[in-house]
């Protein structure tokens, strides 16, 4: 079914951005109305909308269990909405369509399909997620093996172990390598296909606050080099500015997107972009709206009370 | 002393303790050796019968691996059955435990009687006692898969046989091998007990078999030597399924990796 005699929807949310690394306008990610309610009846996530550029950094910043994940395992395939939408990579036409209208999945309201996973779709989950039984060679080639991609796979597995510096770990197996070193064969086998958007769920937060520091800038690098489009779940008002863009903050129960900084600093962003003072104003920003976010929740119970 | 060595020579040394203070009893007390043999009789015998009781563990020996190897294909194929869906699965493992809670003395005489062969049907025998480990142990690793990494293969688009090959069948195999250690003993144990049911009705030609009859015939000492064998047999097994998990596992596991250390 194809949906004619409407505008392309060249929303708001499309206007240049200073920090854009993107090659062409448009969107990545398309959520619509997505709202996910558990079977037993838990309220994970209001309806939200979140569009996400191509070549955006966007970090999805809230406390926990406010659906930030949810959210991000639903863009990635890995959940489905109750209802409404949700698009990677949407057509123009595509982007204008009213998820509303219809609930079939081979309609206008699209699910992240195979096909797209295949192209170009990665997934760094909160832990490393490594097969403790193979080699980091192995583990880094597992999406390539997956789809049958065997031409080439030594060479895409070197150069994805080069860009996370373990290109000498390649026969050594998970157990012998640190917290840090296991996210870094993650993030290589997240980029060993070549993918352009990249969702990464809290990635390092179980590690220490060096290695944290360093994997981030290893990350925005990354970004930058690959024009990748990137979103990125974390809790840290520090790391979210550091990294970001765009930051999305979300309030919890229900989940539910209260408001959004954009953050103009040019790349590559250095340490010393940490001790400034544009950094401290955004973090003071990040925190205000988390903060009147959180009492509008305590408010609002206390009236159903 | 390493500890390594300690591992082998503290067991060792409290076996030659009991083996001497058993001798020393029996010359002691002048305990008859139709009650109690001592070790050196023990051993003595063992090398003078060694053409009769070697050719009987060979038979049971023979029992206990096709036991074991049927076990071991039967119980993967059942767990591999049994994790294709909750539905198959709830409604045949109250019949996994019913065969193993069901005596294997108890149904041996009938399956003696419905299997013509001798030798097959002790190795249903042992088979049956063998294969609950198995079964129940490879379905429980088949369904031990790290959520984390059943969420990466649905990303990338794995097939239903790749994340059996490339997660299910990896993840389930600490779980085998534990249930095979268990497993091996049990074979054996099935093998003998089996023998002794079917008595002349078997093959006749078993430890269990030697035993009973060297019972009958009041000679202990035999009784002793074939009863030593078994034990070795059983520890040897053990000692082999072990090697194989070791193998299979050492670069990852971490049962195995304490070894290592």
């Amino acid at each position: 079914m194809s949906v004619s005699g409407t505008h392309p929807g060249l929303s708001a949310s499309l206007r240049a951005a200073a920090t854009g690394s993107g090659p062409a306008a448009g969107l990545a990610v398309d959520v619509r109305c997505a709202r996910k309610i558990y079977p037993n009846g838990l309220r994970a996530l209001e309806p939200i909308d979140l569009q996400v550029r191509r070549g955006d950094f966007a970090t999805l910043l809230g406390p926990s269990g406010c659906g930030k994940s949810t959210l991000l395992r639903m863009i990635g395939g890995l959940s489905s909405p109750t209802t409404g939408s949700v698009a990677l990579w949407p057509e123009p036409a595509a982007e204008a369509t009213d998820p509303r209208e219809s609930g079939d999945p081979g309609g206008d309201r699209r699910v992240p399909s195979a096909a797209d996973r295949k192209l170009g779709l990665a997934f760094v989950f909160q832990a490393p997620t490594l097969m403790p039984w193979a080699s980091v060679e192995r583990n880094v080639r597992l999406p390539l093996d997956l789809a049958g991609h065997e031409e080439r796979a030594p060479d895409k597995v070197a150069a994805a172990l080069d860009m996370v510096a373990l290109r000498e770990f390649a026969g050594v197996y998970p157990r012998e390598l640190s917290g840090g070193m296991q996210m870094r064969v993650s993030i290589a086998r997240a980029l060993v296909t070549e993918p352009r958007l990249l969702l990464m769920d809290e990635p390092f937060g179980a590690l220490d606050e060096i290695t944290r520091n360093r994997l981030d800038r290893e990350i925005r690098d990354l970004w930058a080099r690959r024009s990748l489009t990137v979103v990125f779940v974390t809790h840290s008002i520090y790391e979210a500015v550091f990294l970001s863009t765009r930051v999305l903050v979300m309030s919890s129960r229900p989940g539910r997107i209260v408001g959004e900084l954009e953050i103009g600093e040019p790349h590559p962003r250095t340490d010393a972009f940490r001790v400034s003072e544009r950094f401290a104003r955004s973090c003071k920003q990040l925190s205000d709206l988390l903060a009147s976010a959180s009492a509008d929740a305590v408010g609002a119970r206390t009236e159903a009370v | 002393m390493s500890s390594r060595a300690a591992r082998w020579l503290a067991p060792a040394a409290v076996g030659v303790a009991v083996l001497l203070l058993w001798e020393g009893l029996v010359q002691a007390f002048h305990v008859p050796f139709y009650l109690v043999p001592s070790p050196v009789l023990v051993l003595t015998t063992l090398v003078h019968d060694a053409a009769l009781l070697f050719s009987a563990l060979l038979v049971t020996l023979r029992i206990t691996a096709l036991a074991l190897l049927l076990a071991v294909a039967l119980g993967v194929s059942i767990a591999f059955v049994f994790v294709q869906s909750r539905a198959v699965e709830v409604s045949l493992f109250p019949y996994a435990v019913l065969v193993q809670v069901t005596p294997i003395v108890a149904i041996a005489p009938l399956i003696i009687i419905w299997v013509k062969d001798p030798l097959a049907a002790l190795v249903v025998c042992a088979t049956i006692v063998a294969i609950f480990p198995i079964i129940s142990n490879t379905t429980l690793g088949l369904r031990s898969v790290d959520p984390g990494l059943a969420d990466l293969f649905r990303l990338y688009g794995a097939r239903r046989w790749q994340v059996l090959i490339r997660l299910r069948i990896p993840s389930a195999l600490p779980y085998f091998f534990a249930g095979l250690r268990v497993s091996g003993g049990l074979a054996l144990i099935g093998a003998v007990v089996a023998e002794f049911v079917a008595g002349t009705g078997g093959t006749a030609s078993g430890l269990a078999y030697q035993i009973l009859q060297a019972g009958l015939q009041l000679n202990i000492p035999r009784l002793f030597a074939a009863l030593l064998l078994i034990m070795l047999a059983g520890v040897a097994i053990f000692l082999l399924v072990s090697l194989a998990a070791h193998f299979a596992l050492r670069h990852w596991h971490e049962s195995e990796l304490a070894l290592e250390r």
